[in-house]
């Protein structure tokens, strides 16, 4: 493949859709740009556990058949996608990024892939991720750790490792991940792409491995935000097979971008206190160059006071949901198979033993409380929040290479110490890249809104997006495979 | 913290739920997990507005209606 035809990967989905729509490019193209890259990138990043080589090619020829033929076509048509390795699709088994043999073939398709697929999106592999979602380094036992594509020394974070690293070295245009305490965030943060996590009930996780269904949510990583505008558009919506879905319309989140300046007297939140508390110096900067350029965009600034007594438990909270409905789900299997389970997930698969039936059920009943305390003292002052996603920079695969020992929860702790609390006030995040940090490693400054603001948020990630270049650049391959 | 939940009785809990995988270094972590998780909803009660009783009437209303409540429906 010449260079230029390669290069097609590093276009945007936008683009690559555009393209294909106009009989610029095939579909073809696309997916063999990826499947080159795919190829250099494997051995640095190890960000898939499978690549769907030959079936993604069949689907790009039978793509530009229907380009050819004339018929409509979805917005997505003929892009490749690659997506965590626990998104069911019919007759094929997950890994779930485990050891253990936990499925059969699938006897259902996630709801979000036939969505994709319905929008005419290809998918070109699984993808590596925690074991069981279960861990915010994106160490993995069985396939071996994703290596962070601008410095393979570093996790790519998690528990979508694969996702970050993929979309942003990349290999494929977006990304299904998921998002229980950060895991799509974070590892979008590391990585310099964008990564949702939306509100609580606006996608569905039927066919979805579960985790904890109380805080489980759906997220997308794409590298800008029309990209990730387009791919939440093709998914979001109620879905009979899952209840926990929201029935009200889902906005045309494509027309957040009609207007390209920032909406009129926006308010930008900046909390003091908790979630800035344990910044480290050069993610600061990154956060204040940030805010220095979204207010040249006209944005006014509030320093805002979340309610600091409940703050600091928000994550604990969380923690409630997942470690009680993580382990009601692992129970059984751990009971008999606790060998295929590595030490430190077996211990957080377990964490939910003791927790007593009524605190789990206190958490849940403080939920709306909470929430609508949060909203009411918070977006009273401001339209959206603006913090850091991950206060520190990414730390290396060594330094996080911790097993199960008790420095294992201080750092799980202060990873998802500014994302966890949102999982459990179900509120949309926006992970958005705004430069590196002094190891040479993407940061990220995270947007939260009102539920069901994600339109909003893209739009500011957008009008953000044509004063930086963040989200432009891409990491070069390494001229050596890492083997720290 | 003033621990509650020890080790030990982790291990019979995790025992009485046919987990007979876990030592003590594990129990003690699981300990550790229960303890903090009690506190926090402790901490959560005694300073949210509404506590007890008061909340036991929200849960019919299932959490994604209560966020669709609180959105304000403009992009």
């Amino acid at each position: 493949m010449s260079s230029s035809a390669s290069s097609i990967a590093e276009w945007t989905l936008a683009e690559t859709a555009a393209a294909i729509a106009a009989r610029r490019i095939s579909s073809r193209d696309a997916v063999s740009a990826c499947l080159d890259r795919i190829e250099r990138w494997q051995p640095h990043v190890n960000s898939f556990v499978e690549v769907f080589a030959e079936q993604a090619l069949v689907a790009a020829d039978a793509a530009d058949q229907r380009v050819a033929s004339g018929a409509g076509l979805g917005a997505l048509h003929g892009v490749p996608l690659a997506h965590k390795d626990m998104y069911l699709r019919s007759g094929r088994r997950s890994s779930f990024g485990s050891h253990a043999d936990m499925t059969s073939p699938a006897t259902t398709t996630a709801t979000l892939l036939t969505r994709l697929d319905a929008a005419g999106a290809l998918e070109i592999g699984s993808l590596n991720m925690s074991e069981f979602a279960l861990g915010p380094t994106g160490h993995n036992e069985r396939f071996g750790p994703c290596r962070n594509p601008w410095q393979t020394a570093h996790v790519a974070c998690g528990s979508s490792s694969g996702g970050g690293a993929t979309v942003a070295a990349r290999l494929a245009y977006g990304s299904l991940g998921s998002d229980t305490g950060g895991s799509v965030r974070l590892p979008a943060s590391v990585t310099g792409v964008l990564g949702l996590k939306p509100t609580y009930g606006l996608l569905s996780g039927h066919g979805m491995m579960p985790l904890s269904g109380s805080a489980d949510t759906p997220g997308i990583f794409a590298r800008t935000a029309v990209d990730l505008a387009l791919l939440l558009a093709a998914v979001a919506g109620h879905d009979p097979n899952d209840q926990r879905t929201a029935e009200r319309a889902v906005p045309e989140y494509g027309r957040a971008f009609d207007v390209p300046e920032l909406p009129r007297g926006l308010r930008i939140g900046v909390p003091r206190g908790f979630f800035l508390e344990q910044v480290s110096a050069d993610v600061q900067r990154a956060l204040d160059a940030s805010l220095r350029a979204l207010v040249a965009l006209g944005a006014e600034l509030v320093e805002v006071t979340v309610p600091e007594s409940v703050v600091a438990h928000y994550t604990e909270l969380s923690r409630v949901l997942v470690y009680a409905e993580a382990t009601a789900l692992h129970g059984p299997r751990l009971q008999r198979r606790w060998r295929e389970y590595s030490p430190q997930v077996r211990v957080r698969a377990a964490s939910g033993l003791a927790i007593p039936a009524p605190v789990h059920q206190q958490a849940l009943q403080l939920r709306p409380t909470l929430l609508r305390e949060f909203v009411a003292t918070v977006f009273a002052h401001c339209d959206v929040l603006h913090l850091p996603t991950l206060a520190i920079p990414a730390p290396t695969i060594a330094e996080t290479d911790v097993g199960a020992a008790t420095v294992m929860w201080e750092k799980i702790a202060m990873m998802v110490r500014c994302t966890a609390p949102f999982n459990y006030l179900g509120l949309p995040g926006l992970a958005v890249p705004c430069g590196f940090t002094d190891n040479d490693v993407p940061t990220s400054f995270q947007l939260v809104g009102r539920p069901f603001s994600e339109a909003q948020l893209l739009r500011i990630a957008h009008a953000y997006e044509q004063v930086s270049d963040w989200t432009r650049r891409v990491p070069s391959l390494p001229s050596t495979v890492s083997d720290g | 913290m003033n621990s509650g939940i020890d080790a030990d009785v982790v291990l019979a809990l995790a025992r009485a739920q046919g987990h007979d995988w876990l030592d003590s270094e594990v129990a003690s972590r699981i300990a550790a997990a229960a303890n903090a998780a009690a506190h926090a909803v402790n901490a959560a009660l005694t300073t949210s507005a509404q506590c007890g009783f008061e909340l036991a009437g929200v849960p019919d209303l299932s959490f994604t209606h209560v966020l669709e409540s609180l959105a304000d429906g403009q992009p």
